[in-house]
């Protein structure tokens, strides 16, 4: 089976790294990749990548992944994920949180 | 390994719960030689107060805070890593004597307590601020790289120290 491909776009530079270093090296079996913001819809078309992770949700995003996760936009403390189209808000999203939904793929 | 010290940091920070492939490690610098077998170095470890070096995590938002000490922790397994809410911050310096501290507002206990800090994206924007022994620098968008950087400077004046 292939891998699982997980695309982290998150703004502010060194949180994405830190996002995609952490989900690599805690979730080996998964592909992590990094994208800055302005890149992300052709990224998404580019990878068709299972979970997206980003600060500001895109029609792309919305169209073509199966998963995805606003996290804090506007530096806001919620998050917003969405799972094979269901979503659900949280607060104080941990990285657990990230890390559980990579893992627990469909 | 990373992942039980992950738990393990996760169950210390107190706090209710509600409801391109990245550069590589390859790229991130590595951690400073320390040439066991030079007795300098061995004395100045062996000063070293506590053992090992002491980084206090207080940035926000609490995944990208996690995040980070996630990295330190597997990059610099010599560093100490704790997390703390930010609103813990100087009850935090008191209790863990940190030589380094990251967070998202420095506060007078951080400025007057702590030789090296990083003030990171104070006002949600790119920018970020750093102090190292009294030498204060901007980074206009600092990056991972840059803050394993301060990490390792910080573990070279807690040993000389």
């Amino acid at each position: 089976m292939e891998a699982r491909r997980i695309l982290v776009a998150n703004e502010l530079t060194s949180y994405r790294q830190a996002i995609a270093l952490a989900i690599r090296d805690l979730r080996p079996e998964l592909e992590v990749f990094e994208a800055a913001p302005d890149v992300l819809d052709g990224e998404v078309a580019r990878l068709c990548p299972d979970v997206v992770i980003c600060s500001r949700v895109t029609r792309t995003v919305e169209r073509r992944a199966t998963n995805w996760v606003e996290l804090y936009p506007d530096c806001k403390s919620y998050s917003t994920f969405s799972v094979c189209g269901e979503r659900r808000a949280l607060e104080e999203v941990q990285l657990s949180d990230l890390l559980s939904l990579c893992a627990s793929l469909p | 390994m990373l992942e039980s010290w992950l738990f393990v940091s996760m169950m210390a920070e107190a706090g209710p719960r509600h409801g391109a492939t990245l550069g590589g490690t390859n790229s991130l610098p590595k951690p400073p030689d320390k040439r066991p077998d030079d007795p300098v170095v061995e004395a100045a470890s062996t000063r070293s107060r506590r053992g090992r070096p002491r980084v206090l995590m207080a940035n926000e938002p609490r995944a990208y805070r996690e995040g980070i000490a996630a990295v330190i922790g597997q990059l610099r397994p010599g560093v100490e890593v704790e997390t703390v809410e930010p609103h813990a911050l100087d009850a935090s310096i008191e209790r863990f004597s940190p030589d380094m501290v990251i967070c998202s507002k420095a506060t007078a206990a951080l400025k007057g307590g702590v030789r090296v800090w990083v003030e990171l994206y104070p006002d949600n924007d790119a920018s970020s601020v750093a102090n190292i022994g009294g030498r204060r620098t901007e980074y206009a968008e600092i990056q991972l790289p840059d803050l394993l950087s301060i990490v390792d400077k910080a573990e070279e004046l807690a040993q000389t120290n």
